[in-house]
């Protein structure tokens, strides 16, 4: 028993986290269709006929209720594997009154409904509970009271009852049968399978309420008369204790950054501290600020380090990410000092490109000091056959690295400059 | 000032570069597009940007781990670097993000203008800021001809420095 106790909630468990990937898939591809289409119903270019301005808004219009339906589904599966949880705080109730009537005013505006909110003498000024997520529940009850109304208005009364606070919101819509009462807090459930068709929503938003209600503590009751409207009151304590949570929340899993280090094979030993002045200033650095120096190397948070670093101590750095642009590089910018070279690119490879910068005008005298990963016997030789200035391996010292170009730079630079 | 200030977005799906741009267009901005952080590193190491949007889920190099690479970096750390996740608002990731250095933390799908008017925030910011920076270059090279012109002065070469002067002041 115990065990398939376990196996379900297992079960669950994958499930919820399935939903929540999914969501995210779901929503990525979602992203731009929503973006692109009110774009192109905002015609700002003037080029489109109303009706294709019409099929965008109803592109855009379609996208926004799949997006809804998303957000429902994934909150009903946080809710329903104990994820979701409540943060109680003071809620300063006509603060929270005020902004519901801002967010359904216009709605019901637009379907020529009153809206209107009436609160009792009696209700203290501030409660505690979780503002969120009574909003969240608030909303969703009276965008319903909107959206099955047609003629009349919708009320919200804030009263007391039997020593909870109740929201009640009424309405003048087309009612529930009172056999269908249980159901629409049901999953998936509207009071009948054509109400969908005629007022949209996917019956998510009551069951969705129906968990939040219980989670603060409290329910949601409902009284309705065929045809004469419907009465959805929310009842929650004025003083939810702030312990209450519907189970723990699952802890993300964050991997910080840096934790591929494993392939970075950097060329600075550990995590060097970049910012500030904390590095000392050796005389070799001092001698090489206003130098320029060209790296050429394919692995780009190695030389991203690499030259924050330089570019502390004053020195001017050039980028390639390979060799050819390396070259090209080279010939645009004749103020290159000094050049850091990978060995392992693709296409054209570290030895490589060094030959092709000798042949270059004035490239025959220029420091190319070779920063490699790899250290096979005969790779040394190698490189330096092809014209290698200096042959250094990773992980390389800072202060060294500083102090071995100072000595290929500071001398020459000048004169070699005239040279070229 | 040199060309357009640069917006360098960054995503590994086109489509949202694609959306991105479409949103951005309008402004007086380049937009760059990349599809990795990686390569974000290499448009950051070539050229100066205004404002950087990122997002946060990238295979290979993520938007933390490249917002964490720009802000260690003396010269791109002051880039103000917007983050856009297509995730669920996750108060930890949004933490993550704001402690890799993000000026903000967006989750998609977001508004468009929205996303115009920040960025068009930090657009001017930036102009305002290389407007100072000219202003500041040009300052410097009036002073030092200053200097100079008082030297020559002293010693009595007043034609020279009124040329001075004068190619300072052109």
């Amino acid at each position: 028993m115990e065990e398939k106790a376990q196996q379900l909630a297992q079960a669950s468990q994958y499930k919820t986290e399935f939903m929540a990937n999914m969501s995210h898939e779901l929503r990525t591809p979602l992203n731009s269709l929503l973006l692109l289409s009110r774009l192109l119903a905002e015609n700002p270019d003037a080029n489109l006929t109303p009706r294709q301005i019409e099929f965008a808004n109803t592109i855009h219009g379609a996208g926004s209720d799949l997006l809804r339906l998303i957000d429902d589904i994934l909150d009903l599966s946080k809710i329903e594997a104990g994820r979701a949880e409540v943060d109680a705080g003071p809620v300063v109730l006509a603060e929270l009154l005020g902004d519901l009537e801002q967010a359904l005013g216009p709605q019901a505006e637009e379907k020529g409904l009153t809206l209107a909110v009436e609160i009792s003498a009696d209700v203290p000024s501030t409660i505690t509970s979780d503002m969120q997520r009574l909003q969240q529940v608030l909303r969703n009850l009276l965008a319903n009271a909107v959206k099955f109304t047609d003629t009349g208005g919708v009320t919200l009364q804030v009263g007391r009852a039997g020593g909870l606070l109740a929201f009640a919101v009424r309405d003048t819509g087309i009612g529930i049968p009172a056999g269908k009462l249980e159901m629409i807090f049901e999953a998936f459930q509207q009071a009948d399978g054509t109400t969908s068709r005629k007022y949209g929503g996917t019956g998510l938003g009551l069951s969705i309420s129906k968990e939040l209600a219980r989670m603060l503590g409290g329910r949601i009751k409902v009284t309705s008369t065929v045809g004469e409207g419907s009465v959805f009151t929310l009842l929650v304590p004025e003083e939810l204790p702030t312990t209450a949570t519907a189970g723990s929340r699952a802890s993300t899993s964050v991997s910080l950054s840096g934790s591929r280090s494993g392939s970075m094979a950097g060329s600075l030993s550990g995590p060097t501290p970049l910012r500030g002045p904390a590095r000392r200033v050796t005389p070799a650095a001092t001698a090489l600020a206003g130098a320029t120096v060209l790296i050429v190397d394919d692995d780009v948070r190695n030389v991203f380090a690499l030259t924050s670093a330089l570019e502390l101590h004053g020195l001017t750095v050039l980028y390639a990410d390979n060799g050819a642009a390396g070259i090209r590089l080279l010939t645009e910018h004749p103020e290159v000092d000094v050049v850091l070279m990978d060995t392992m690119m693709p296409d054209l490879d570290g030895n490589e490109t060094t030959r092709l910068i000798r042949e270059l005008p004035g490239g025959r005298e220029l420091p190319v000091v070779f920063l490699t990963a790899k250290a096979m016997p005969g790779d040394r030789e190698a490189s330096l056959a092809a014209g290698a200035t200096e042959y250094v391996t990773k992980p390389v010292d800072l202060d060294e690295l500083l102090a071995l170009m100072a000595n290929w730079v500071t001398p020459p630079r000048r004169p070699r400059r005239v040279a070229r | 000032m040199t060309g357009r200030p640069r917006v360098l977005a960054v995503d590994d799906r086109r489509e949202n570069l694609l959306a991105l741009q479409a949103i951005l267009e309008g402004l007086a901005v380049e937009v760059v597009s990349v599809t990795s952080g990686e390569d974000a590193l290499k448009r950051l190491l070539t050229d100066d940007y205004a404002v950087i949007l990122l997002d946060a889920h990238m295979p290979g190099m993520d938007g933390f781990e490249t917002a964490g690479h720009i802000k260690q970096r003396e010269r791109t750390r002051h880039i103000p670097v917007l983050f856009l996740t297509a995730v669920d608002y996750d108060p930890h990731l949004a933490f993550r993000g704001y402690q890799a250095g993000a000026v903000d933390y967006i989750t998609k799908p977001f508004d468009p203008w929205v996303l115009r008017s920040k960025v068009g925030v930090f657009v001017d910011l930036w102009t305002v800021h290389a407007r100072l920076a000219e202003q500041a270059e040009e300052c410097d090279r009036l002073r030092t001809a200053i200097d100079y012109a008082v030297e020559l002065l002293e010693d009595g070469a007043i034609d020279e420095a009124r040329d001075r002067l004068k190619t300072a002041r052109d």
